[in-house]
């Protein structure tokens, strides 16, 4: 394994992604593509970030913007066209079938609907006890008092663990989720909207719940959301995507307090926020599907402030401020 | 509810209110027979064949193959419920001995088809591409054969037995299985729960026997209920055409056979062994009809009717 040493030093980013990309044909089968040419998602198009060890990256956008992809991708959940993912330096997508299965066990996944994430024909026990009798071999009671504690960890007991997930509200559903991440004892964990489908009232106990997982357990994580004041509540630093790239990225503080990119302005326009009324200024158009776009920036087309060279040319994420980086021509 | 010391994460949700539990699966296949009319009628029928086919022969006084020449063509009587035959043997008994043979043959069937057809469907399309293709173009194949001359084919190749009937019938059905579990699985896999299991390491195994094909179990028990009756049926034409099992062996169909060349003067001889064959195909058609529209959302009703 390369740069074994990596994986101990604790300066290196836990997770680093670099030129991630992933197209999605969308021809529509064989005789489609000849009549009318391939037709191709740049669901992922060159996404680049890192990740600090113990540290909560916000990764926010619209719905396609690629968000949800982009985890995938970290995951192996979905095959790379290219880049690299570099968990504690080694390199998750060139790991063998063999290799991966103890890659499985860093990286967990937390998904957004619970109603679908947990097999509707599996008990509560079984659900969480898989993971363990795949990675550590548990079997028997003690995989059972191991599931309890998971239960316990994430707010639920032992009386759930015969049950089957329709007998469990959107809520706990979640946390038997999460204490299957958590039952491999992950480094990262990427959680896709894992509060989008939940009521808000619920929302706010699975976000406190998650928060206080991190910090006792001081789990990296990859927190996927389309809501601004979610990311803000749980980030330390937040990557703004649209239609397949990174817009703008930086302290959590930094991009909500100080955007520097029109598309983060406008959905901080967006959002309804207590004391301001009537300020909510919709953003204009829809949102852009990345199929063969051009070369210059996704979200021109939408772009109050756009000039020519907007559509010109390929705009590159550069740093701006300290640690606050942007790909606008404008900004 | 919990001694956890986490206030705000811990969760002041309560747990899983009625409007969440559900009955056990016991007491909903048991409150499907007795809310289903049809169901329950089908029920009803069955365990009154099978207690004909399997207990029945121990009750009655005659053995099937004891001739008696002095009572031929004897009419339905207190002493021959179902009347004699050309060799004075009692119907009655010769209707439960083919009771016993059609059940057997049909159940045995069935259950082999489903035994074949449902892996073989899984695995295809949980592989996919290649050999999902091959496979499916295989099933066509078989599909465009009539069944019952397929199942003759087959049972000409390998000789009349219990087991060899097993086979002929069950070839046929083989694809209805393939294709169930088949569109089955290929829904069940673009579930997250799959990815799910993916995400926890489970492997390509482990994932199709213990994620997926739990979930497709329901249309599949439709399909294996429905199956038992045309199995029935297959089993008596063939041995009515003297192609499926053969004397001394007794079956419905040769029953109906024998008594084709008595419809005028004993018109009982092709009676009783006909009732029973409709009745049992009626009793499995019931019951797996009532499973089906209780699975499919458009003609689910709350309660059930009919």
């Amino acid at each position: 394994m390369m740069e074994a040493l990596g994986a101990t030093d604790s300066n290196l980013p836990l997770l680093r992604v670099r030129d991630l990309v992933k197209y999605f044909d969308v021809s529509g089968g064989a005789f489609r593509r000849l009549l009318y040419g391939r037709r191709t998602v740049q669901a992922v198009d060159g996404v680049s970030f890192e990740v600090a060890r113990g540290e909560t990256l916000g990764l926010v956008g619209e719905s396609g913007s690629g968000k949800s992809t982009t985890a995938k991708l970290i995951a192996r959940l979905l095959p790379v066209m290219s880049g690299d993912v570099l968990l504690a330096g080694r390199d998750i997508l060139k790991a063998s079938t063999n290799e991966m299965k103890a890659l499985r066990k860093d990286i967990q996944f937390v998904f957004q609907d619970p109603f679908s994430s947990l097999n509707p024909r599996m008990r509560t026990e079984m659900i969480i006890g898989r993971a363990l009798s795949i990675h550590f071999g548990f079997r028997g009671e003690a995989r059972r008092e191991r599931v309890v504690q998971l239960l316990e960890r994430v707010g639920l007991s032992a009386q759930h663990l015969e049950r089957y997930p329709h007998e469990f509200s959107g809520g706990q559903r979640q946390r038997i989720a999460v204490a299957r991440a958590l039952a491999t004892e992950p480094s990262l964990i990427l959680a896709d909207e894992p509060v989008s489908s939940l009521d808000v009232s619920i929302q706010a106990q699975v976000l406190a719940l998650l928060q206080d997982l991190r910090t006792r357990l001081g789990l990296t994580m990859v927190f996927i959301t389309h809501d601004l004041n979610v990311a803000e509540y749980v980030s330390d630093r937040i990557a703004v995507m649209y239609g397949g790239k990174i817009m703008e990225e930086g302290a959590t503080d930094d991009v909500m307090q100080r955007p520097l990119h029109p598309y983060t302005k406008a959905l901080l326009d967006t959002r309804p926020r207590i004391g301001h009324p009537g300020q909510l200024r919709p953003l204009e158009g829809e949102p852009a599907v990345p199929l063969n776009p051009g070369p210059g920036c996704r979200f021109a087309s939408r772009c109050p402030l756009r000039i020519a060279e907007c559509t010109e040319q390929a705009v590159p994420l550069v740093e701006k401020r300290m640690g606050h980086n942007v790909a606008c021509v404008r900004s | 509810m919990n001694a956890n010391p986490m206030d705000v994460a811990s969760g002041a949700e309560p747990t899983a209110a009625p409007a969440w539990r559900q009955e056990t699966l016991t007491q909903r296949v048991a409150g499907f027979f007795l809310r289903d009319r049809r169901a329950m009628v089908g029920m009803i029928l069955l365990v009154v064949m099978l207690f004909a086919a399997f207990v029945g022969p121990r009750l009655v006084p005659y053995e099937p193959d004891q001739p008696n020449v002095r009572n031929r063509f004897a009419a339905p009587s207190w002493s021959h419920w179902m009347g004699t035959d050309r060799s004075g043997r009692d119907l009655l008994s010769r209707v439960l001995a083919g009771a016993s043979v059609s059940f057997r043959v049909a159940i045995g069937a069935a259950l082999l088809a489903l035994l074949i057809g449902a892996p073989l469907g899984a695995v295809t399309s949980y592989i996919g591409g290649l050999v999902d293709d091959v496979t499916q173009r295989c099933m066509d194949a078989i599909i465009a054969f009539p069944a019952r001359l397929l199942a003759i084919v087959l049972v000409v190749l390998m000789g009349p037995s219990v087991v060899s009937l097993w086979f002929a019938i069950a070839f046929s059905s083989i694809p209805r299985y393939a294709r169930i579990v088949r569109g089955s699985v290929l829904d069940q896999k673009e579930r997250e729960y799959v990815e799910a299991a993916h995400a926890i390491g489970e492997g390509r195994l482990a994932i199709l026997f213990l994620y997926i094909l739990p979930n497709v179990l329901p249309p599949l028990a439709v399909q294996v209920t429905l199956d038992f009756a045309s199995a029935v049926t297959v089993e008596a034409s063939l041995s009515f055409l003297g192609l499926g099992l053969v004397p001394p062996t007794i079956s419905w169909g040769g029953l109906l056979n024998d008594a084709q060349q008595w419809l005028e003067e004993a018109p009982w001889l092709a009676i009783f062994p006909g009732a029973a064959l409709a009745l049992t195909v009626l009793s499995f058609v019931l019951i797996g009809d009532a499973i089906r529209d209780h699975l499919d959302p458009r003609t689910r009703r709350r309660g059930g009717t009919r």
